[in-house]
């Protein structure tokens, strides 16, 4: 964009939004490779409205983040002239666990929400990367895909009702605080994990849950990956339903560096279970039976390789397959890019979705950039490569994170979805003038 | 909006595709497709169209978008809000001949089936490889599973394990103009969860001809736990206590004094004759954590008053028991000529609340209510019972009824947690969304239906439609 044309904006924007607090970006906050010149801030329904009307106006696109976690996982918007950032958007609490509900800010993190419902034995169960910044609204919006989704579904499962304003500025108050309704169309499953394209979601009413009495994560080395398809079937076929039953494979030199032994390159079979004492005692003495080995490690804590995988690596692609289908696609990906270099994958057994790891990240010196063993146009080429390869699986390679020279490169999505038409005209209905996100999902949606 | 009239060319072409029992006319074979379990407003469709596949409803939905010819698609008619009433509508699309397994998937722990598979077949499909389909309305051995996904069908274990779009993968649609999408519901598409919007749309955005569902391994074991108390207060009292204990019972079902005995009459289950309330309360998971449970439940129960608890562990007994609670609807014939089912919903929490207001409501009225509940849900269905030939009878069923649902929205709730708006309520929509909601809502069914050909007059207040906002009728379901 032109120079002038670029101030033109901001003086409009600025104009337009007086008393919403405002920032330069910083230089680190990208969004799949571009900056915004402007982030905005509002604090409550009232400024976040103000700023929609002001885009809308001026014609300004704008990209909704939360806590910034998932910056890179789709397409460059094809204009972005400011950052609109929700994690204002906190208020009061409404807690009501005697009905398993509550109602809280969108800006609001998960680790803040279950820090409130602990008071009162009641949790929102569900465990996704770095759940101390990343925002409820945005954890919905992307339909974020947990480890413990294998226990209790995806985010899209928890929402009983929303309150969001759409790219045309109306205000849409949608379900509600009971935890059945089917009265008028369905506006959550629209919303969630429509990426806020069509609107931006500001408060949240979810289902909470029990906290369980007691909790163990459990890690078994395994053989190899025949091993890890013998005790998926072995798990499926059991009466045992595990909250996570997740696989994480490194190849190349141990990264973390807290590998419980020395084996770090054979498979590691992390499972969580839940329940009453007596309950926990029975699914351990199952495991060791269906799995005929003993864990090589147990905790009290959540698995927390979640983190680890969200950061460490420059390249972070998700493989979506059937369950089913989805450790030989991890076997035949991992043999696509191990000549690259070191590599994380981890596989959700249930979900049948493999987040991959690829470039790490080693700790830099202030102010130098990260390097890559692989140019821009090598990761272009291994995409490629994966999703050709996983056309024999009937599966999706998608982007989550990349270094800024790959976005011009690459689409983020893989292929176009069912009745895109029908999305574009959703789009035109919800965002006439087209300033959510323009052209970050696929299709150019 | 009026239809042209249906030209003979086209019913011929139509029935030169679909065969003889493909194409129905006429009255006597007509009668039966002229409502759905709401009774009290009848409309008989000119056409009944029985395609046996996806082809042949895109086509023949084509043919009525290029003659500008309204229809509505029907599953088996078990609805209870007239979804599928074809009021103004010439013709009606059933889905009973299409009731192919298209696939079933074991390791992935799904099938395909076709729209008109019956719910309860689904289950059957799998059970014996230990695997079943959670949700399980009332109406389940009857019920479609095309009409299952347009209505988001609940059911008593929706409590613990959801309703229909919680175990919906995707579905195939054939959109108002004939066009045939396969929508999955697969993370990572970069585009709308179209499929989950178009569950509950009540067959107004397009005709579902098959869906794929996720299957639900069979817990190990089952607790069923019947406690009786001296009234229904006692009981919504117990129903918190149990979720404030940190339970998540599979079911927690409730029956008053009136349902009692009705049900008694027709099941003799062994209800005590003196029982104001009674709670079923169903706990399943691994055996090992379902004794400490049930010792929990029967501590909140007795704490709120229960006279009598006791397990039903015998599979007979238990199997008569959830009889007695699915079948309740068709017991209540015993108690009055008809009676008018309502389906509200409250936070749990305010159960005691809305029973209160219900009474006071049929005190008001002079009506006598009974009161079936998915209680751990906060959904009731307060059975209002009169007669029909009575028409100030009827008159005061129809504002007891609005006033129980405005009574349900008060408390913080919905005027539908499982039937669905249909025709019946769409007078209490502006009570319950704002305009800018319902414009949204208007905008996206403009989007899918823009010609208003497909099942018009439902979910949104029309300017056609004259008749009252809540109707009796005389059948329920839930």
């Amino acid at each position: 964009m032109q120079a002038p044309q670029r101030a033109a904006r901001s003086a409009a924007l600025a104009a337009g939004t007086e008393g919403v607090p405002s920032r330069e970006a910083r230089p680190d906050e990208t969004l799949s490779g571009l900056t915004a010149p402007t982030v905005l801030s509002p604090r409550d329904q009232q400024e976040l409205l103000s700023c929609v009307n002001t885009a809308r106006s001026e014609g300004l696109a704008l990209v909704v983040t939360g806590g910034g976690t998932a910056m890179g996982a789709a397409n460059p918007p094809r204009t972005l002239d400011l950052l609109l950032s929700t994690r204002g958007l906190g208020g009061p609490v409404d807690a009501r666990p005697n009905d398993m509900v509550v109602t809280i800010g969108a800006g609001a993190t998960l680790t803040e929400l279950n820090r409130t419902l602990a008071a009162s034995g009641q949790r929102l169960p569900l465990d996704p990367p770095l759940a101390g910044q990343a925002t409820l609204g945005g954890l919905v919006a992307a339909d974020t895909t947990c480890s413990s989704s294998a226990g209790f579904g995806c985010f899209r499962d928890m929402v009983l009702g929303l309150n969001a304003i759409d790219g045309s500025g109306r205000e849409l108050t949608v379900g509600g605080q009971v935890v059945k309704n089917v009265a008028g169309y369905d506006l959550v499953r629209l919303l969630a994990g429509s990426n806020g394209s069509l609107a931006i979601i500001t408060q949240l009413t979810l289902r909470t849950f029990p906290r369980p009495v007691a909790a163990l994560t459990l890690q078994y080395r395994l053989a190899d990956t025949a091993a890890a398809v013998a005790a998926r079937a072995s798990l499926l076929n059991s009466e045992l339903s595990p909250v996570v039953m997740d696989l994480l494979q490194d190849g190349g030199k141990d990264r973390t560096g807290d590998s419980p032994d020395d084996d770090h390159e054979r498979p590691l079979l992390l499972i969580r279970i839940e329940g009453g004492n007596s309950e926990l005692d029975y699914q351990q003495a199952r495991l060791r039976e269906l799995l005929s080995c003993a864990p090589l490690a147990k905790s009290d804590n959540p698995p927390d390789y979640h983190d680890a995988l969200q950061q460490g690596w420059l390249l972070r692609l998700r493989a979506i397959s059937m369950p089913g289908q989805a450790l030989a696609f991890a076997d035949r990906i991992a043999t696509l890019v191990k000549a690259g270099g070191s590599y994380q994958l981890l596989t959700h057994l249930c979900s049948g979705e493999t987040v991959i790891g690829l470039e790490p990240l080693e700790p830099v010196a202030a102010g130098q950039a990260a390097t890559a063993g692989r140019s821009p146009r090598e990761m272009a080429t291994l995409l490629a490569e994966l999703r050709q390869a996983a056309f024999d699986y009937k599966a999706r390679v998608v982007v989550e994170q990349a270094p800024a020279g790959l976005y011009e490169l690459v689409d983020c999505w893989h292929g176009r979805p069912a009745g895109l038409g029908l999305m574009r005209q959703l789009k035109k209905r919800f965002d006439p003038v087209g300033i959510l996100s323009p052209g970050r999902l696929a299709g150019g949606l | 909006m009026s239809n042209p009239p249906l030209d003979a060319g086209l019913v011929t072409r139509l029935r030169r595709m679909l065969g003889e029992e493909g194409l129905l006319t006429g009255e006597a074979a007509l009668r039966v497709y002229e409502c759905d379990g709401y009774t009290l407003e009848k409309a008989r469709p000119a056409l009944v169209l029985l395609p046996a596949t996806t082809q042949e409803v895109s086509r023949s939905v084509e043919l009525l978008h290029e003659a500008g010819i309204a229809f509505v698609p029907r599953g088996a008619g078990t609805g209870v809000s007239g979804g599928c009433l074809p009021a103004d509508i010439p013709v009606m699309i059933g889905t009973s001949r299409m009731r192919r397994i298209r696939h079933v998937d074991l390791d992935n722990r799904r099938v395909e089936v076709e729209a008109g598979v019956v719910n309860l077949d689904v289950t059957r499909l799998v059970q014996s490889d230990g695997l079943h389909y959670a949700p399980d309305p009332s109406s389940q051995a009857a019920c479609t599973i095309g009409g299952n996904v347009a209505e988001n069908s609940g059911g008593p274990h929706t409590l613990k394990y959801g309703v229909t779009v919680n175990h919906l993968l995707g579905l195939e649609l054939v959109l108002p103009d004939g066009e045939v999408l396969q929508l999955s519901r697969e993370a990572g598409s970069g585009g709308f969860d179209l499929a989950g919007l178009v569950t509950g749309s009540e067959g107004t955005l397009g005709i579902i001809t098959s869906a794929t569902l996720a299957l639900v391994k069979n817990p190990q074991a089952v607790a069923t736990v019947l406690a009786v108390f001296p009234a229904v207060l006692e009981a919504s009292r117990a129903v918190s206590a149990i979720i404030a204990a940190g339970l998540v019972p599979a079911a927690l079902e409730m029956m008053d004094a009136l349902v009692i005995e009705a049900v008694e009459a027709a099941y003799g289950f062994g209800f005590p004759a003196d029982a104001g309330a009674v709670l079923i309360i169903e706990l399943d998971g691994l055996a090992a954590a379902l004794d400490e449970q049930c010792v929990q439940v029967t501590k909140a129960c007795s704490e709120q008053g229960a006279s009598e608890i006791r397990r039903a562990d015998d599979p007979r007994e238990r199997e008569l028991l959830w009889k007695s609670r699915k079948r309740a609807f068709g017991a209540m014939g015993r108690l009055a000529p008809s009676y008018c089912t309502q389906d509200g919903v409250v936070p749990r929490s305010a159960l005691p609340e809305i029973v209160e207001r219900v009474g006071e409501i049929g005190r008001r009225y002079k009506l006598r209510i009974a009161n079936l509940m998915h209680a751990g849900d906060g959904n009731i269905h307060p059975l209002l019972l009169y007669d029909e030939n009575d028409p100030a009878q009827v008159a005061r069923v129809l504002d007891a009824g609005r006033d129980i649902l405005l009574a349900c929205l008060e408390l913080g709730g919905s005027v539908t947690g499982e039937h669905g708006i249909g025709i019946e309520k769409t007078g209490l929509m502006p009570a319950s969304f704002g305009p800018a909601t319902l414009a949204a809502m208007a905008d996206l069914r403009e989007v899918f239906n823009p010609r208003s050909l497909c099942n018009p007059h439902k979910i949104l207040p029309s300017d056609r439609h004259c008749v009252e906002v809540t109707r009796p009728r005389p059948r329920g379901g839930g």
